[in-house]
């Protein structure tokens, strides 16, 4: 097996011990939950929107995406493309402004003012497991590639991410997590570049590439250079399945319902700042196809003979790469895996802070109280993780269907967070409707898909007919009830925004 | 038991295949370049709505750069978009 040289060691171990001088930095200063939550509301627009974009990226998806790409060709690059780019100039123009002008932490916190606490507290347990659960399988990943390259059991690479983690997020809270993810960026984007060059060089060019592709790919990679996969195939990313199930259900609910990314938005200075940060991870989103897909297409030209996809990467990582150019990249792939999991922790320990402790333990509690109970969390969910991580490889099964069951529900939650902010009339009542029946319908769905759906994985479909569910049972709940008087909700509907 | 649950699965299969296949019919036709065109009419359908929004614009004093017509953000969504169709065009 092939280990990485000692000048690549050295390189990465100054890259986490910087992390952690840093996060100390940028952390000693900070007093209340305001600080720690929302970075004292003084963020930069640019690193506001790096960050979205690197945490968005994330190891799992390098990983991930490159070795789809490497499976099935171009077409997932649309992923970041229309799955991405109209859902934030959406957000940008029509969300951000509402949670800015609720003065609002959490999503949750958005849907309990809007709605009603239930459903508050619905939304919160489901994102709070969520972003739990991921990050014991973020730093499992982590474990694992360090396993590879390192030699080091597992454990005690999840152990050293682990603590490299929760240290700068617990000392420096979301100003930490963004200032290291505008670092983290620009090493990811050098990183992919140096593969890609390598790469490109290795398999002599664009030309190349092609010929090599034809030569050994075979009729199942008919489509690999399109972009546009027709409805009928068997894999998951046909042209339909990405536009309704990706650009109108997936890719709304993370940019506008995912507390990672909306916190970051809270973070900034002002509405405009907000908008404006969106706006510069929608173009930098540009690029992420190139620095991600072609990895996975270039790959499959160099190492056609790969059972698992997703080992491009770091297959390509340490066969192409001489010593020191190797530990960079892996610090890069350190840097997306982190970039991810430091979110995932900060805006848990929000979630939980705010939409669960200081809801229904400590109603009263002051902003210093809060702000030592958002540390706490951080600390105890950074253990947890860890501690959590190694069972993802003993209990695969059990982490799939949590996933899978946890993803679910983001379709209905983007389908009540939509009408809560275009419709006066939906209520509280039609919001719990839409979530059960949504959620519901997904279930449903996965549990016959392979009796009613042409693709082998139709999860993209199932988002979309969930969102639909979702819509029409909190349509008709918050018909057949009373509706939330008119001054209640004064700047949360698009209305009455101001 | 295992048997009342199948028996569930296939009942709902059967009351939703003819819908499903329905929707299959209505997308299998569509070809790659008409794909292509329904997902830039979407792109351009949001560049549209943009431009209709009202200003979004910084005071003057504020801002430092010497090109006003920047100060718009909807400019920059709308040149955002564009790119992005280009991107379809050129890669389709």
């Amino acid at each position: 097996m092939h280990r990485l040289a000692n000048i690549d060691i050295y390189i990465i171990l100054f890259y986490l011990a910087s992390l952690l001088v840093i996060g100390y930095i940028v952390g000693r200063k900070q007093k209340t939950d305001k600080d720690y939550f929302l970075g004292g509301r003084n963020l930069k627009w640019w690193m506001v929107g790096m960050s979205m974009v690197v945490s968005d990226i994330g190891a799992l998806e390098l990983v991930g995406v490159a070795g789809l790409a490497y499976t099935v060709g171009l077409s997932v690059g649309n992923f970041d493309w229309i799955g991405c780019i109209p859902a934030m100039i959406l957000a940008a123009f029509v969300f951000i402004p509402f949670y800015w002008k609720s003065g609002v932490f959490t999503v949750p916190e958005y849907l309990g003012r809007r709605y009603n606490q239930a459903v508050r507290t619905l939304v919160a347990i489901l994102w709070g497991l969520f972003l739990i659960a991921n990050l014991g399988i973020f730093l499992f990943t982590a474990g694992k590639t360090m396993e590879l390259l390192f030699g080091w059991h597992v454990m005690w690479g999840i152990v050293v991410t682990g603590f490299v983690i929760g240290s700068y997020t617990f000392l420096g809270g979301l100003k930490a997590v963004v200032f290291m993810d505008t670092i983290q960026y620009f090493i990811l984007v050098l990183g992919s570049i140096l593969i890609i060059a390598v790469g490109f060089y290795k398999v002599g060019g664009i030309d190349g590439l092609v010929a090599k592709v034809a030569e050994v790919g075979g009729p199942e990679r008919e489509n690999f250079f399109n972009l546009i996969v027709p409805a009928d195939t068997v894999q998951p990313f046909s042209w339909s399945a990405v536009l309704f199930g990706l650009a109108f259900v997936l890719s709304p609910a993370y940019w506008i319902g995912n507390q990672a990314i909306v916190q970051r938005n809270l973070g900034t200075a002002s509405q405009r700042e907000a908008k404006k940060s969106v706006l510069f991870g929608a173009f930098l989103k540009l690029s992420i196809p190139i620095l991600i897909v072609v990895p996975g297409l270039v790959g499959f030209a160099l190492f056609p003979e790969l059972k698992r996809g997703d080992d491009i990467f770091p297959t390509m990582l340490h066969t192409l790469l001489p010593p020191g150019i190797a530990g960079l990249v892996f610090a890069g792939f350190l840097a997306a895996l982190m970039s991810s999991a430091d979110s995932y922790l900060n805006s848990a320990a929000t979630i939980w802070t705010m939409d669960i402790y200081n809801k229904y333990i400590k109603k009263d509690a002051s902003h210093e109280h809060l702000f030592l109970i958002g540390k706490i969390l951080t600390a105890a969910f950074i253990i947890f993780a860890i501690l959590l991580a190694p069972l993802t490889e003993k209990f695969s099964g059990i982490f799939t269907a949590m996933q899978t069951l946890l993803t679910i529900f983001q379709g209905p939650t983007f389908a009540i967070l939509l009408l809560g902010m275009i419709w006066k009339r939906a209520n509280g009542t039609g919001a719990v409707a839409g979530l059960i029946v949504g959620v519901t319908t997904s279930a449903m769905l996965f549990w016959i898909k392979a009796g009613i759906f042409k693709s082998d994985d139709p999860f993209l479909y199932i988002a979309w007919w969930s969102f639909v569910a979702g819509i029409l049972a909190t349509i008709i709940g918050s018909l057949l009830t009373k509706p939330k008087p008119a001054e209640e909700l004064e700047n949360l509907t698009y209305s009455s925004k101001g | 038991m295992i048997e009342a649950i199948n028996n569930l699965r296939n009942a709902l299969i059967s009351l939703l295949k003819p819908f499903a296949q329905f929707c299959f019919n209505l997308v299998k036709p569509v070809s790659s370049d008409q794909a292509i065109l329904i997902y830039i009419l979407v792109l351009a359908a949001v560049a549209l709505w943009v431009s209709t929004l009202k200003q979004e614009k910084q005071k003057k004093e504020d801002w430092p750069g010497k090109i006003l017509i920047f100060h718009d953000l909807r400019l920059w969504a709308v040149l955002i978009l564009v790119l992005q169709i280009g991107f379809y065009v050129i890669f389709r």
